[in-house]
Order: structure tokens, then sequence, then C-alpha cells
């Protein structure tokens, strides 16, 4: 169903049964308490007169990755890894306990792909060019992709083929919208 | 908590009483978002099914700079302590996002400074930390975040930042913040 402006009867007028359920069950049944299935769904819009909730998703991989790959790629069987149902925009958060472990030193990157709608790169990545182990998160705010339900993960490359970038505690989080 | 009522389907013959208008009208729309707006700058979240509320995001900050040489996980008290701040019984559902942010750096080679929230309900942990090993020439100032859920609605919950080192050498924390959005 879809929402129907609300109609201004007149005096006089015979209610309907059909305007009953159009301006009344039909308009109720797309309220936000309407659609609300389960707790801890956040209220967005989801175009004109329609609004949806949305349930914010975090994933967790503890174990310790590494790659020379000096393009993005999915390690640890993809980890970790979220399917949200969004409107078109998310905001992501992501975070990694992350290093150079062996070669030259150069930038290790971990940053999120949205399978088949956003390729991860430089300019929505954590970077760091260090030896030393170093956590800390990123964020990222994708608008203007298609509405649906989509894979998010991480993505994992260096700068320099010679360096193995190492990661570890990596964690995701999406609020969709 | 005002009650919804799953709208009606009406039908010919029913004629239209004062119950169902009260349901429909009454409730079901004093059970809306704007019926149950009260501040500005807030959003809606659900408690369960056809039941919403409205949320507000939390902020604490603590400016100050703590040292600790520790490597358990602690808050720090009086004259820098926190950030901290209290979820108040129903002002979220169980699930709630914190963020913070600190300036973190350890005084000795090989000395790593974590710092990572906690709930009443949940300890601090590295899964989730910040953490940085790089000397006071390394003034990083980073953030981490953790998904809180399962937590305790029912009563204040009180989400507040922890502090460790890995055991070597002396940490220190400044410039730190903690953010809450609750759903």
């Amino acid at each position: 169903m879809a929402w129907t402006t609300p109609k201004t009867w007149v005096a006089g007028e015979v209610i309907t049964l059909s305007d009953l359920h159009t301006y009344i069950r039909d308009n109720l049944n797309e309220v936000e308490t309407a659609k609300a299935t389960a707790a801890g769904q956040l209220l967005v819009t989801s175009g004109a007169n329609s609004v949806a909730m949305r349930t914010v998703q975090s994933s967790y991989a503890d174990a310790t990755v590494t790659t020379s790959s000096t393009s993005p790629t999915t390690l640890g069987s993809g980890t970790p890894s979220v399917s949200v149902t969004h409107g078109g925009a998310m905001w992501i958060f992501w975070a990694a306990r992350f290093r150079y472990s062996a070669g030259t030193a150069s930038l290790v990157n971990c940053g999120p792909e949205v399978v088949g709608k956003y390729t991860a790169r430089d300019n929505s990545a954590i970077r760091l060019n260090d030896s030393q182990r170093t956590r800390f998160m990123g964020g990222f705010f994708l608008f203007g992709i298609t509405a649906g339900t989509d894979t998010v993960r991480l993505n994992y490359w260096v700068n320099s083929g010679s360096t193995t970038g190492e990661y570890a505690q990596r964690a995701i989080c999406v609020i969709p919208l | 908590m005002t009650t919804w009522h799953t709208p009606i389907t009406f039908s010919t013959g029913n004629p239209l009483g004062a119950t169902s208008l009260n349901w429909m009208l009454g409730d079901n729309m004093n059970a809306t978002a704007p019926a149950l707006a009260a501040n500005v700058a807030s959003y809606f979240a659900s408690n369960g099914a056809n039941d919403i509320s409205e949320r507000k995001v939390r902020w604490a900050e603590t400016n100050s700079s703590a040292a600790y040489s520790g490597s358990t996980y602690v808050a720090f008290a009086d004259p820098s302590p926190g950030p901290s701040l209290t979820l108040e019984a129903g002002s979220h559902s169980g699930t709630f996002l914190a963020i913070w942010g600190v300036r973190a750096y350890n005084n000795t080679s090989g000395g790593g400074s974590f710092c990572a929230a906690r709930t009443d309900n949940t300890v601090a942990a590295d899964d989730w930390c910040v953490q940085n090993f790089g000397a006071s020439t390394d003034l990083y100032r980073v953030f981490s975040f953790k998904l809180f859920t399962g937590q305790n609605h029912l009563t204040d919950n009180l989400v507040r930042l922890n502090y460790r080192t890995n055991g070597t050498g002396q940490g220190s924390w400044a410039q730190r913040v903690l953010i809450v959005l609750p759903f």
C-alpha cells in the first residue's frame, strides 16, 4: 500500500467504506509505528510520503590476516561482513588493528565495499604507514546507490607489492538510511 | 506508552463506533512520531513491534590528560575522570552505538596505549579499543566504535571509557570524547 493524501470531508458527506479504508486503515498502516517489527530499528524516510524502519548491523572478525595485494581484496572469507536493507544511503563505520608486518615500508589500507555497488578505494579507506600495531576506525557516508539489500564488507590492500599488510580485530557497523 | 491497535478493516453494516474511532484516530495517532516528539534534533527508533520512542544523541568530553601504567582496563578518577554518560532507563531499546576518540600515546618504545568503552553489562575489551603504540612524538588522536546490543534498558546504564597499557611504559590519554547513538 501507499500513503494517500488525507481527504477533506465536507458537511453532509456520507463517509464510505472505501474512504475509511483509504484514509484511516491504509494510511495508518504506512506510519512508522505500524512498520516497526522489532526493537532497535531506526525510523528513516524512504521517499515522498514513505517511511521505513532500518536495522543497524555490525560484525566482527578477530583473526589476523595478511595481504600483499595492491588492489582491494577480501580476506578471511570476506570477513567482517553485514547484510543491510537500505534506501540508497548508509553510514559505514569500520575499524582494524593493522600495520605493515614485513617488506617495504608503505601504506597499508582497509576500506568498505558494497558488493556490486561500491568498490573499496583509497579515498574512503583508513591508511597507515607504520610497523607498530595501531587500531582505529574510519567512517564514510555512502549515498546515491540503488536501494536494496546488500552485502557490506571490508577490503584490504597495500600500496607496494613488496609490503605485507597485517590486519586483526576487524569490525564493521552499518547504519542504513 | 500508548498501545497500537492493528488498523481495522471496516465492513458494511458495522457502524463506526466510538471504540473504533478512539483506537484508530485516538490511540494510533498518539503512537506516531509527531505525537511522541518532545525535543528538537532527536530521532525515532523502535522498542519492539509497533512501539517507537524518541531517541537523542548523547555526548561527553574530557579534555585533560591522564596517565596510567597498568595492563588492566580502569576508569580514571578525579581530576581527570571520564568521559562517561548515563543512558537513562527507557532511553534505548538495548542497542546503542558508542563512538569515542582519544589522543593516546606511550612514553616507552614498545609500549601500547589502549582505550575502550564499557557499560554496566559489558567490560572493556581490546576487540573494540583504540590502540596506539606510538610515542609522545606520535600524537595520534584516533576513534573507535562498538555497537552494544543486549544491554539492560530497564535501568540506568553508565557508559564510560576505560584505559590500559600493554604492560610496557606509561600511557597517556587526552582530548577524550564519547558519543552514543541509542536505538
